[in-house]
């Protein structure tokens, strides 16, 4: 786990799973897909959260997503990190070593 | 919703009479079985034929004494996960011997199809933009059966002896 | 081992291309994910926290060297280089892409192996006593019966949308190592007055939110008519088990609901219906599946091998495995190996694909090419000879095989947890890893003997916790991991489902938790007891003391 370093702010940010191959996927700034969460967009207001939620919708029906779905993080200063342990974990993959490659991070 | 029978589109010439419209002399007629229940004499001695349509809460014994009236039975899917109307194909065709249609209503998916039929069910409502040839596949994916059910006779192989032979002849640690 | 003929190779090789078609399906937009969840569950594929995952199914536990060195293939082509064994005698690899499980399906089909029924609302894989065949207090080779019965409940067409999983566990020894009591239905092999083998049947046991203990439905069930009783007893369960609520959908609850009376008058009755018919076993067939399991071809062995003697006199390391993890076989001179999957530090029950390698390879030169899974997530060579023990342990030590800790405190059972599973609250491994770090000294497991400690990461209970001597239970307390504890829980002939102790442990304080408990027990234990007496005899009383203080009673 990382060091939490001193929260700037709350925020909310869309996360999913890529339908061909499972990998967690979180809606960037360029509204692509990305595998990484410091390149997640942030949801701003109630306009933001519409227009990504549409855009998600969109990803599902053309097959590249599954289940997308808002989740909260907090923006320290070195970037973006999510509250739950869960979505913790599941950023930044097992924590304990399995002696195997980690997630990469290349864009979608 | 389209009416797949034995690989093929059929008309259907049945109607879902809803419990509170009024009973016509000849129409051809699925009822529910509380309109079955409380208007029985009424419904027997018409022209047309007599359907009954079986809710997943309603087991087949609710109407163990009557399934002669019916021409045919519909099993409804509320949802494609609620399975309990394949069991009560089983029991209508193997305990009721029942030998009318017996139609698959509701979120009936293709990839169910197989399955139905191997309970008994012979008739299909799909949805309309169905393909029905790729859907009529779906009844022969898998060839074969590895276990009774209301389309074959035994869990013993038709090959089974030779197959025992292989192995003691071949087989070994 | 049981052998595909063409009537099964046809069945899976026709079920891999029927699921590659609903792949193609998926991927093309045609079906939904709402549509296809159910399906691409019924091949044992769910979508878990970093990506899919895949069960694959180890009929009973029970596989050939070629089988294992398949999944090691699997393991480094489709995955990351690593499987993990279940508590469920499967294994699950947690990193496979949607778009190539087709081809991995072909490739473990090529193998006779499958992942039908792994998931779903359908039968799963029966499990068995992973010591058939070898233990010889057993009646008959439960094997048998149990592919028998997965015969029979593979792609069943009336019970593959029940309304929740469904458990199947054969036992054909009176001391029961498959946990029968802990399964919708249990088999448990039984001679009747007149000598004759059948079955007792139990039904409603399972762990998960509401454990409950099965209970006995038929005394002595006729083997052949095996099949027309659970046919009978699925009916009953399919129409009436509850579909409103997922949590209470087990046939366990059903029977509480209607009583265990009721529920057997409806499905004797249906049984009476239908037993002598299509589903009759006759003798034959039960003969022709018995030839797949014949006992191997055993050499005679006169004397105690004096190499082995030897080897076991002056290799330390060697003797104390020895003592740990290998049990007699019923054939004199034969030992019954168990493969540790529980190295000081590691995660519970996986391995690597050379692992995996290295054990098929054992299997082939010194176990007749046979392997089992356990239900306590190791793996089992049935059949080495005394003589060939040293060099088992050789070749398993250099591959990080050989922990001596068979059935001690870090022979822990643990389910994946939060580190893989969508399901889980808590990490389950790295719970386990400190465990088993903190009860590393070999003299210390010793001293403590046979202990059961089973962690689950949610209520779900994969881990088993509720039968653990020690159960630990991860669960959410305001988005930090806590550690319930439950002790004196037995899996077995006494089965018990274990008790809370009380408050719960943060992540940081589990482990002096159970070192707590485990030093309790060794200083109030009289000479001889397990665990399970010595709970019986105090109860919680003196464990609460020293976890709690005195002041919690």
């Amino acid at each position: 786990m990382n060091k939490k370093s001193a929260i700037q702010f709350e925020a909310r940010i869309i996360t999913a799973n890529m339908l061909v191959s499972g990998n967690v996927l979180y809606l960037d700034e360029k509204r692509c897909w990305d595998e990484n969460i410091a390149n997640a967009q942030i949801i701003k207001n109630d306009e933001d959260l519409a227009r990504l939620n549409n855009m998600s919708q969109d990803a599902v029906m053309n097959s590249i997503i599954v289940g997308p779905y808002v989740m909260p993080v907090e923006c320290h200063s070195a970037g973006l990190q999510p509250v739950s342990k869960r979505e913790l974990i599941r950023a930044s993959g097992p924590t304990i070593p399995t002696g195997f490659p980690e997630k990469g991070k290349p864009n979608v | 919703m389209a009416l797949l029978i034995t690989d093929q589109l059929i008309e259907d010439y049945w109607h879902l009479l809803e419990d509170g419209a009024e009973i016509t002399k000849s129409d051809n007629n699925i009822v529910s079985v509380e309109r079955w229940q409380r208007d029985r004499d009424e419904l027997i001695p018409r022209c047309g034929q007599l359907g009954i349509l079986l809710k997943s809460n309603e087991p087949p014994d609710l109407i163990e004494d009557d399934i002669y009236h019916f021409n045919v039975i519909c099993l409804d899917f509320p949802k494609f996960t609620d399975g309990r109307a394949y069991s009560y194909a089983r029991l209508l065709r193997e305990k009721y011997r029942f030998t009318g249609e017996l139609r698959a209503v509701g979120n009936v998916l293709r990839d169910q199809l197989a399955f139905m039929r191997r309970c008994g069910i012979n008739a299909f409502e799909i949805p309309d933009d169905a393909n029905v040839e790729n859907w009529s596949a779906a009844f022969n994916e898998i060839s074969i059966r590895y276990q009774g059910a209301n389309d074959n006779a035994n869990v013993v192989r038709p090959d089974a002896a030779t197959v025992a032979g292989d192995v003691a002849g071949n087989w070994s640690y | 081992m049981y052998r595909y003929d063409q009537f099964d190779h046809t069945i899976v090789r026709e079920r891999v291309n029927q699921f590659r078609d609903q792949v193609a399906r998926r991927l093309s937009g045609a079906l939904t994910e709402d549509e296809f969840r159910p399906l691409r569950l019924m091949n044992g594929l769910y979508l878990q926290l970093h990506a899919y995952m895949l069960r694959v199914a180890i009929p009973y536990g029970t596989l050939w060297s070629k089988q294992m060195r398949m999944l090691a293939h699997i393991a480094r082509r489709y995955d990351r280089g690593y499987g993990h064994f279940t508590t469920r005698q499967n294994i699950q690899f947690n990193w496979p892409k949607l778009e190539d499980v087709p081809d991995l399906l072909a490739d473990l089909a090529s193998v006779e192996m499958h992942a039908i029924q792994t998931s779903g609302n359908s039968i799963r894989n029966v499990t068995a006593d992973h010591f058939a065949g070898v233990a010889d207090d057993e009646l008959e080779d439960s094997r048998i019966y149990a592919e028998i019965i997965r015969q029979w409940s593979t792609l069943h067409p009336e019970f593959s949308f029940l309304p929740r999983k469904f458990k199947i566990a054969v036992s054909g020894a009176p001391t029961d190592r498959a946990a029968v009591r802990f399964h919708d239905i249990g088999l448990q092999m039984r001679q009747n007055i007149r000598g004759e083998v059948g079955f007792e049947v139990l039904v409603g046991g399972g762990q998960g939110r509401t454990p409950v203990i099965a209970e006995t439905i038929r005394d002595f069930l006729p083997k052949r008519d095996l099949l027309s009783y659970l046919e009978a007893i699925l009916r009953v369960y399919n129409m009436l088990g509850r579909r409103d609520n997922i949590y209470k959908a087990r046939i366990k609850i059903l029977l509480k609901e209607t009583g265990l009376d009721r529920f057997a008058a409806l499905v004797e009755e249906e049984w009476e219906r239908i037993r002598g018919g299509a589903l009759d076993l006759p003798l034959d067939e039960i003969n022709r599946i018995r030839a797949y399991f014949a006992p191997p071809r055993y050499e005679l062995v006169v004397d105690p091998d004096a190499a082995y003697q030897a080897a076991r006199r002056s290799d330390r390391e060697f003797d104390r495995w020895c003592v740990n993890n290998v049990l007699p076989n019923k054939q004199p001179g034969y030992g019954i190996v168990n493969i540790s999957l529980k190295p000081v530090g590691k995660a519970p029950g996986d391995a690597t694909a050379d692992q995996m390698d290295i054990i098929a390879d054992l299997a082939e030169a010194f176990s007749f090419d046979e392997l089992r899974v356990t239900h306590k997530q190791n793996i089992v060579l049935g059949h080495v000879r005394l003589a060939d023990l040293h060099t088992v342990w050789q070749q398993l030590d250099a591959a990080g095989l050989a922990t001596a800790n068979f059935g001690l405190a870090s022979d822990i059972i643990a389910c994946p947890g939060l580190d893989y599973c969508n399901l889980a609250n808590a990490r389950s491994i790295p719970v386990a890893q400190r465990i088993s770090e903190r009860f590393a000294d070999p003299e210390r497991l010793a001293r403590i003997g046979a202990i059961r400690i089973n962690i689950s990461g949610c209520i779900n209970a994969c881990g088993h916790h509720h039968v653990g001597d020690i159960g630990i239970l991860g669960v959410d307390r305001r988005g930090e991991e806590y550690y319930q504890i439950t002790l004196g829980g037995d899996p077995a002939d006494n089965a018990t489902i274990g008790e809370i102790i009380g408050p719960s442990f943060s992540y940081d304080e589990i482990v002096d938790a159970i070192e707590t408990i485990i030093s309790t027990y060794e200083t109030i234990r009289k000479p001889e007891e397990t665990f399970s007496d010595t709970w019986r005899r105090t109860g919680a009383t003196p464990f609460k003391e020293t976890l709690y203080g005195p002041a919690h009673n």
